[in-house]
């Protein structure tokens, strides 16, 4: 399942956001912005938790894996090469 | 590496020995001196204060009793965590429990949403609940104790039992994780945090002295997501004669438009803190910030992390 396409699907139908995520690039930021917050970061966690079977601990949710969909993504691959899929 | 002694081990000990009367009035002298000895922060708090005093003389008093109403919270403090717990209640007045204990009653747990206005206050009225059975903690922006002790105040100190202040108001470290605040809630534990600060990575701009303001949104919205309702709490008076004056909870309701559901939640709070803040305005510790309410309207604009910092 591509990643990318589940994170902003999420993200579209689940978080008050206070911008359109389709005009919103891989790269922009979307803390810095604020276009998603802490409780946000929370549930997308839980959804990528739930979705593709990782477990992203407490020392990494920090803001530097989070800033963007691209590090976002970058996050779930390397939990994902972690668990050996 | 501990420091060996302080100036509050000083006053623990002569609270011990001098009426606490006189301690206060010491603490008034010591923020009158700040008061003549420092003139750029003595400037700084006039600036501020300009707009609520009606002559140059009444805002030479205002900012006096600013730095007196500071060292005499900051006393307070200190002797309040030397103080017999059974007399908790004869420093620190709680008003308005049974808002509390409403939201409780709702199994989601609440958030205690205080302010910088007597700040300290704040971890008088949590230790109190504590005692008086309220799973209360407070979520802090750093893991270090906030006063830590000295190596004589270890030694001095009646309560060793419970030495440091982040074990009596039951604080935990969270920075931008809300992770431990939504398991805390889960278990219907009292959330206690400050609502006028900047460390969050979402504000709103609402109504606030005048102007349009930025305030966090971050607890509001972990209402909006778990349920809990906000509880706003002020403290109020001036020092020694301290209040928790705890208002009446609030939901975040989650309708079509969610974001504004966010923003009236946050206007909720802050009109609260505004009222009172009007009734104290010389308790309000932001007002140590150069243009206070400039630098608030910076907030949004720095960069996370240094927003993060504390």
């Amino acid at each position: 399942m591509d990643i990318l396409v589940s994170l902003r699907a999420y993200i579209k139908d689940n978080l008050v956001v206070q911008t359109d995520i389709e005009d919103v690039g891989d790269g922009d930021s979307l803390l810095e912005s604020g276009i998603i917050d802490s409780m946000g970061v929370f549930q997308l966690v839980t959804f990528l938790e739930t979705q593709f079977g990782v477990e992203i601990d407490d020392e990494e949710m920090v803001p530097e894996n989070f800033e963007t969909m691209t590090g976002i993504v970058a996050l779930v691959n390397r939990k994902l090469e972690d668990k050996g899929t | 590496m501990s420091r060996l002694v302080s100036l509050g081990d000083v006053a623990v000990l002569l609270s011990r020995v001098l009426p606490l009367s006189w301690m206060y009035r010491l603490a008034r002298l010591e923020g009158r001196l700040v008061y003549r000895l420092r003139p750029a922060r003595r400037r700084v708090v006039e600036r501020n204060l300009a707009p609520f005093a009606k002559d140059a003389s009444e805002l030479k008093e205002m900012t006096r009793k600013f730095f007196e109403l500071k060292q005499v919270r900051t006393l307070m403090m200190l002797v309040f965590m030397d103080t017999d717990p059974e007399e908790w209640e004869e420093h620190l007045e709680l008003e308005g429990l049974e808002h509390l204990d409403s939201a409780l009653s709702q199994g989601r747990g609440a958030i205690f949403l205080a302010s910088h206005l007597n700040s300290i206050g704040v971890f008088m009225a949590v230790m109190i609940l504590r005692k008086r059975g309220y799973d209360v903690r407070v979520a802090l922006p750093s893991p270090d104790e906030l006063f830590p002790a000295t190596r004589l105040g270890k030694v001095v100190r009646r309560r060793s039992a419970s030495p440091t202040l982040m074990e009596h108001i039951g604080g935990f470290y969270v920075q931008f994780n809300v992770r431990p605040i939504i398991k805390a809630l889960a278990e219907n534990a009292i959330i206690g945090q400050t609502g006028d600060g900047w460390h969050s990575a979402a504000f709103t701009s609402v109504p606030f002295l005048g102007r349009s303001l930025p305030f966090t949104t971050g607890m509001m919205s972990v209402a909006q997501s778990t349920g809990t309702m906000i509880v706003p709490a002020s403290i109020v008076g001036e020092a020694p004669k301290l209040r928790c004056r705890i208002a009446s909870p609030f939901g975040v309701p989650k309708s079509a438009d969610p974001r504004a559901d966010l923003d009236e939640a946050v206007a909720k709070f802050a009109k609260v803190l505004e009222r009172d803040l009007l009734d104290n305005v010389v308790c309000w510790e932001h007002w140590l910030f150069e243009d206070t309410l400039d630098t608030m309207a910076t907030w949004p604009q720095r960069p996370l992390r240094e927003r993060l910092e504390l």
